[in-house]
């Protein structure tokens, strides 16, 4: 990737995250009816507010300005890291996100732990022997592991770990007991997606000139298949693994509503129910922006590993 | 159509019988086939064999384990827990498809624009569609659903606002490599309308990709609105709808496992059955067209 190609990459990023910022502050207008009524009505259990109060509220909150002002002085304040207060607590925005995180990225590494620790060691044996028992059982696995709702395999564990055998406690944060179920949960589903790549890593491989010369100095298959093969086939891998960063932050919505884990996810679920528009706000912008600059890190590192891919941002 | 007839691929009829020859030699395609048709005959004919309504109290019988009587046992108000699976798969499949179908025909639409039309039209829409996929899926939808109020039918909505990105990708990128080719250039050169290029050369020739694109993604709405009424945003109680069940069902987990097991079993099935078809479905299309679909 050349200088031009990587400003003209950087230069979309910059359009995309502009994107990103204005679809998600914009995303309170989609309300139906007046916004600041709506939460005002929400927040009183039902009853109708006065105009008075609603007036005083718009005000309060800027909600009376026109969208460019109100856009651009979220925008202003959210580079500064400072994302508006609850309209619930008057905590800080960054503050409540901050308190879920560490739950949240637990979640992630723990669970990307579980799929990678399944899904390798299942890739190489299907793509070892394509077309055997072996190759259909883990292929077959994979598919159910796409299919199954993580909200129900959740529940499956908890009935089965939790409730019949008490290995683990049911719901809620805190030391590593409380992570086991669901990293199990969003480990398996990632494992499913992980382990095709690797079993088409493996098999690309597998084919190449290196590996028939290999075999043909009488090297063992074990070697060959570890020691040659292996480590070629992880470099797409590793860096496709970043990209699972999607069906983690999916999943974790879920899995955390599922375990009632305090987190990013339940941050957000809770506050949509509550129209505490900040904290969606909020929440989203940093989901999007955390996945727009993975990709590009993803993007960027995969070219620079393999110089025949190619991002210039042509039609792909 | 000279140019069109000496490429294989190209021909619709061709591709319709490697559909056919596709089927034929893949077991695994052929269960999928088998799933999503049961499914459909269910979904049709199964609330009209069942003896029980699916929303109607019977407190008489709340949360009996499954008998003859209650093949699954019954719920928490009593109401038979297999009838409300099949008025569920109704809702499902109908929602799945209907979202699908609206996701394919922006998607197609927008990319065909994008594709055909170039310059600063083109930059304009791809810079939309990186932007909505710029976001996982669920999440944003989750946002919007969230927004717009509780419903199944914003849910529907916001799952629809949300997926069309990829299928204006991928509709792109093959008009873009379709557009010089001869059958195409040459249309033009013969002085035929853009419509006419659009609708008689290119619309046949991005079909297929896009049909197998839409069977893998079906399972995924089915994921998506279940999971969204499993959160709280989607169908409302007494609503038979599969994730609205197991969320109802999660009180229950020590006293009646099989409330929110019934439900997640036949999401599971259900989303299978099209991953199954969808996978052996990318298997026929081109080389060039499965590594674009790859890339989605």
């Amino acid at each position: 990737m050349n200088g031009w190609k990587l400003a003209r990459r950087v230069a979309t990023m910059l359009v995309v995250l502009f994107g990103v910022s204005v679809l998600t502050y914009g995303l309170i207008f989609v309300t139906p009816g007046d916004p600041a009524r709506t939460i005002l009505t929400q927040q009183m259990g039902g009853q109708t507010p006065s105009q008075e109060a609603v007036e005083q509220f718009r005000v309060a909150k800027g909600l009376d300005d026109p969208f460019p002002v109100q856009y651009a002085r979220w925008v202003e304040n959210a580079v500064q890291g400072d994302l508006g207060q609850s309209y619930y607590s008057d905590q800080a925005v960054t503050a409540m996100i901050a308190t879920r995180l560490p739950n949240t990225i637990a979640l992630g590494v723990a669970s990307m732990l579980v799929a990678v620790a399944i899904a390798v060691p299942a890739g190489i044996a299907s793509a070892v022997e394509p077309g055997s028992q072996t190759d259909y059982a883990a292929q077959f696995g994979a598919l159910v592991g796409v299919s199954m709702p993580n909200f129900w395999l959740g529940y499956l564990l908890i009935i089965v770990c939790s409730l019949w055998l008490d290995l683990f406690p049911v719901a809620g944060a805190g030391g590593l007991e409380y992570l086991v179920l669901p990293a199990l949960t969003l480990g398996s589903g990632m494992a499913a997606v992980i382990a095709r790549l690797v079993r088409t890593a493996m098999l690309d491989v597998l084919d190449d000139a290196y590996i028939r010369t290999a075999r043909s100095k009488g090297l063992r298959e074990r070697i060959v298949v570890y020691k040659h093969a292996l480590r070629n086939a992880l470099v797409p891998v590793v860096t496709i693994i970043g990209l699972q960063l999607s069906y983690v932050l999916n999943g974790a919505v879920v899995v955390e509503v599922v375990f009632q884990r305090p987190g990013l996810g339940t941050l957000l679920v809770d506050a949509i129910f509550a129209r505490d528009y900040p904290v969606v706000q909020g929440v989203t912008l940093l989901i999007g922006v955390i996945f727009v600059v993975t990709n590009f890190a993803v993007d960027l590192t995969y070219s620079r590993l393999d110089p025949r891919i190619d991002f210039g941002g042509e039609p792909t | 159509m000279s140019a069109t007839q000496s490429d294989p691929q190209q021909r619709p009829a061709d591709s319709r019988s490697r559909l056919t020859d596709t089927i034929r030699s893949n077991r695994l395609a052929q269960v999928g086939v088998v799933v999503v048709l049961l499914l459909a005959v269910t979904a049709v004919f199964g609330p009209l064999v069942s003896p029980y309504d699916p929303v109607e109290q019977n407190l008489a019988h709340q949360l009996e384990p499954p008998s003859p009587s209650h093949p699954l046992g019954t719920d928490q108000l009593g109401r038979d827990v297999l009838t409300r699976l099949l008025y569920g798969a109704r809702l499902s499949l109908g929602i799945a498809v209907a979202v699908t179908g609206v996701r394919l025909v922006v998607g197609t639409a927008v990319g065909l624009v994008a594709g055909y039309a170039g310059g600063w039209v083109d930059e304009a829409l791809m810079r939309l569609v990186d932007t909505l996929l710029a976001f996982p899926g669920i999440v944003l939808a989750l946002v919007i659903a969230g927004v717009l109020g509780p419903s199944l039918v914003n849910v529907m909505l916001a799952l629809a606002v949300v997926g069309w990105a990829s299928y204006a990708r991928l509709v792109r990128s093959n008009v873009l490599a379709l557009r010089n080719r001869e059958f195409v250039t040459s249309a033009r050169l013969l002085g035929r309308s853009r419509t006419h290029v659009v609708v008689r050369h290119l619309i046949p020739n991005v079909v297929a990709p896009v049909v197998v694109l839409a069977t893998l993604d079906i399972g995924g709405v089915i994921l998506g609105t279940a999971g969204l009424s499993f959160i709280g945003l989607g169908a409302q109680p007494p609503t038979p709808e599969w994730g609205t069940m197991l969320a109802s069902g999660r009180t229950y987990l020590q006293q009646a496992w099989w409330l929110v097991n019934a439900p997640g079993v036949c999401i599971m099935i259900t989303v299978l059955g099209f991953n199954l078809l969808g996978d052996s479905l990318r298997d026929m299309l081109s080389p060039t067209q499965s590594a674009q679909m790859e890339q989605l």
